[in-house]
């Protein structure tokens, strides 16, 4: 892999849930790369296995999910070694030495994922002081520009207050804080905007862009969201039942859309001045069960455009246009 | 900034302190626990006399300027009595209250928090324990080794953990769904910190109503089994211990003083505790917060 661009590169991933005597197909063979200081958007609809995509990268899986194949290759450093994530044992020294400091996470529920005992100065410090040296006193400093550069106002003040005393946009920074204290080079974000209301969604949104001018820090939006991808990204993929369909910049994929699930993704947003009349284009179907492992194209049910060859096999992804891929047979994939 | 700091931070312990001043009778019920614990502590500053001083002469003396309280059967001052007495009583209370809520939070948060195997091994052994009423244990304990205040500690804490076990556990199995574990978990924080520091600090609430009224209890249990003879042994000043002296009839009815002394000591500190623990549940109860 090319360390020097690319920061993280997911090749055929897969993860699986035991339930029970069934088998959860949850993620089949995600190949993702994100290039170093990009915004890299990851869309889908519910149950595509977006979040476990990411939970698998930090290998934050329940005891009864495991990882069935495939590679995670990170380079925190440009130029320097890639290390796999998926071999790392998930309760080792190792991989939580990576959790926090080198990958960062934030996730959908800022209400609930603070501790409400604690101040949210000695959650941010925490943090900090778990893959840090640094004295107390140096830390707090670090924790209150922090605090002020997103936009927390009076933070000396609010460094001592109760989550329970912020609101929820107020504690989505803060924990925006809590990942980007220890300067990670991925900041991972899991829908982070899902519960908050649209004016707090674009200031948050646009935070993170600041981050990654200021600090380089490369950042994955996972998002069913296709207007904050239209809006705040550099990169896309889409994601169906655990495969990236298509994947490109996101020029490519809202103007020149490949793959029939992303031609129906893009065609079921409102746009401003469409005319009143126009039906928006739904997906007929449904997607299927997890539970059941396909032996060919996931989305032949639904699909328009399948053909004999959709039910023989899986295609592999085809490069259209330079950084463009789509995995389809009626795009010129084989099996 | 400093003032402000300090205002910020403290109106929520202050939110809660007046919550329990509001609640009258739990102020009632501090206010009790603190003064009988202080008296007992400071004993030496109210009474000149040793609680275990023998003057057979002044058997069952009146009260008198000397003794304001009189003297027992065995003429022992029965005011320092109560006094030296309850220190042993209140310690008995609060170290068995203290270790059984100790125990009980540290099993029922890690059976809670790994749950599977381990959970249920640790709710069977939880079962066994809190089967076992504690008084029929204490006597067929106490008939075996013989009367003893460590004896009889170890066996209120084993019997006592259980409640506070099973509380803990149930917070803690929907405690450690919360968004906030997964975030800390993210982070690199490990299963032990993670259980121990930010999760078990969740249910302190409970934990200290919990200690406070098995206080009381506690208190009341020695009464109870060193009035019947199986507690502290009698050589030990404590409230049982006087109860159980003077429990013969003639003791009962000529020399009142002798036990309805320590019965109200008894009966007033257990009153203040459970009066305490009340208020207290108000305060913490956040269901009930406005």
């Amino acid at each position: 892999m090319d360390t020097q661009n690319t920061i993280l590169q997911i090749d055929h991933l897969k993860t699986r849930f035991k339930v029970g005597k069934k088998t959860v197909y949850a993620v089949n063979d995600v190949n993702l790369s994100v290039a170093r200081g990009h915004v890299q958007g990851i869309v889908g609809e519910s149950g595509c296995g977006k979040s476990v995509t990411m939970r698998t990268v930090l290998q934050l899986l329940s005891p009864n999910a495991y990882i069935a194949g495939g590679d995670i290759l990170f380079a925190p450093e440009p130029g320097g070694d890639a290390i796999d994530l998926a071999k790392m044992d998930r309760y080792g020294e190792e991989m939580r030495a990576i959790r926090g400091q080198k990958i960062a996470m934030i996730f959908q529920n800022p209400m609930a994922s603070l501790n409400p005992v604690y101040t949210i100065g000695s959650q941010i410090m925490e943090n900090l002081l778990l893959h840090e040296k640094v004295d107390k006193e140096e830390a707090k400093k670090r924790i209150i520009n922090l605090l002020a550069e997103l936009g927390i106002p009076e933070p000396e003040q609010r460094y001592n207050e109760y989550p329970h005393q912020f609101s929820g946009g107020m504690k989505q920074r803060v924990m925006i804080a809590i990942a980007m204290i220890c300067n990670p080079g991925l900041l991972i974000a899991d829908e982070p905007t899902t519960a908050l209301d649209v004016t707090i969604q674009a200031q948050i949104l646009r935070l993170m862009l600041e981050l990654r001018e200021h600090h380089g820090t490369s950042v994955i939006i996972v998002t069913h969201n296709m207007g904050i991808i239209a809006e705040y990204c550099d990169d896309v993929a889409v994601m169906y039942m655990g495969r990236v369909v298509e994947s490109g910049t996101v020029r490519q994929i809202f103007q020149n859309p490949q793959h029939p699930y992303t031609r129906a993704l893009v065609r079921c947003v409102p746009v401003p001045g469409m005319p009143k009349t126009n039906d928006l284009e739904t997906i007929s179907g449904s997607t299927p069960d997890a539970s059941i492992a396909f032996d060919h194209c996931e989305f032949e049910p639904r699909c328009k455009f399948a053909t004999e060859a959709c039910r023989k096999g899986f295609p592999q992804a085809v490069e259209c246009e330079p950084g463009h891929m789509v995995s389809c047979f009626a795009r010129g994939g084989q099996s | 900034m400093e003032a402000k700091k300090k205002s910020t931070r403290s109106s929520n312990s202050k939110r809660q302190f007046q919550k329990l001043l509001a609640n009258k009778l739990s102020l009632v019920g501090f206010i009790i626990l603190v003064v009988i614990t202080l008296m007992c502590t400071f004993a030496f500053l109210l009474t000149k006399w040793d609680p275990s001083f023998i003057d057979m002469s002044l058997r069952y003396a009146e009260p008198s300027s000397e003794h304001i309280l009189g003297c027992d059967q065995s003429g022992r001052d029965v005011w320092a009595r109560v006094l030296y007495g309850g220190r042993i009583s209140i310690a008995i209370g609060i170290v068995c209250s203290v270790l059984a809520n100790v125990l009980g939070a540290a099993v029922g948060c890690v059976s809670g928090y790994y749950g599977g195997k381990l959970d249920q091994a640790l709710v069977f052994v939880k079962e066994i324990f809190g089967c076992f009423p504690t008084t029929m244990i204490v006597l067929v304990v106490m008939g075996l080794s013989g009367q003893g205040v460590l004896v009889m500690c170890t066996i209120f804490v084993l019997t006592g953990w259980p409640s506070t076990m099973s509380y803990v556990r149930s917070r803690m199995l929907s405690l450690k769904t919360e968004t906030f574990v997964e975030n800390l978990r993210s982070t690199g924080v490990g299963s032990i910190s993670i259980m121990f520091r930010h999760l078990l600090p969740n249910t302190l609430g409970v934990f200290i109503i919990n200690i406070t009224t098995n206080i009381g209890g506690y208190v009341l249990s020695e009464a109870g089994l060193s009035f019947l003879g199986l507690g502290v042994p009698k050589g030990i000043p404590t409230w049982g211990n006087m109860l159980n002296a003077a429990r013969s009839f003639t003791v009962m009815s000529e020399h009142p003083l002798l036990w309805i002394i320590p019965g109200i000591a008894v009966s007033l500190f257990a009153l203040g505790a459970h009066f305490l623990g009340d208020g207290l549940r108000d305060v913490f109860d956040v269901k009930t917060e406005d």
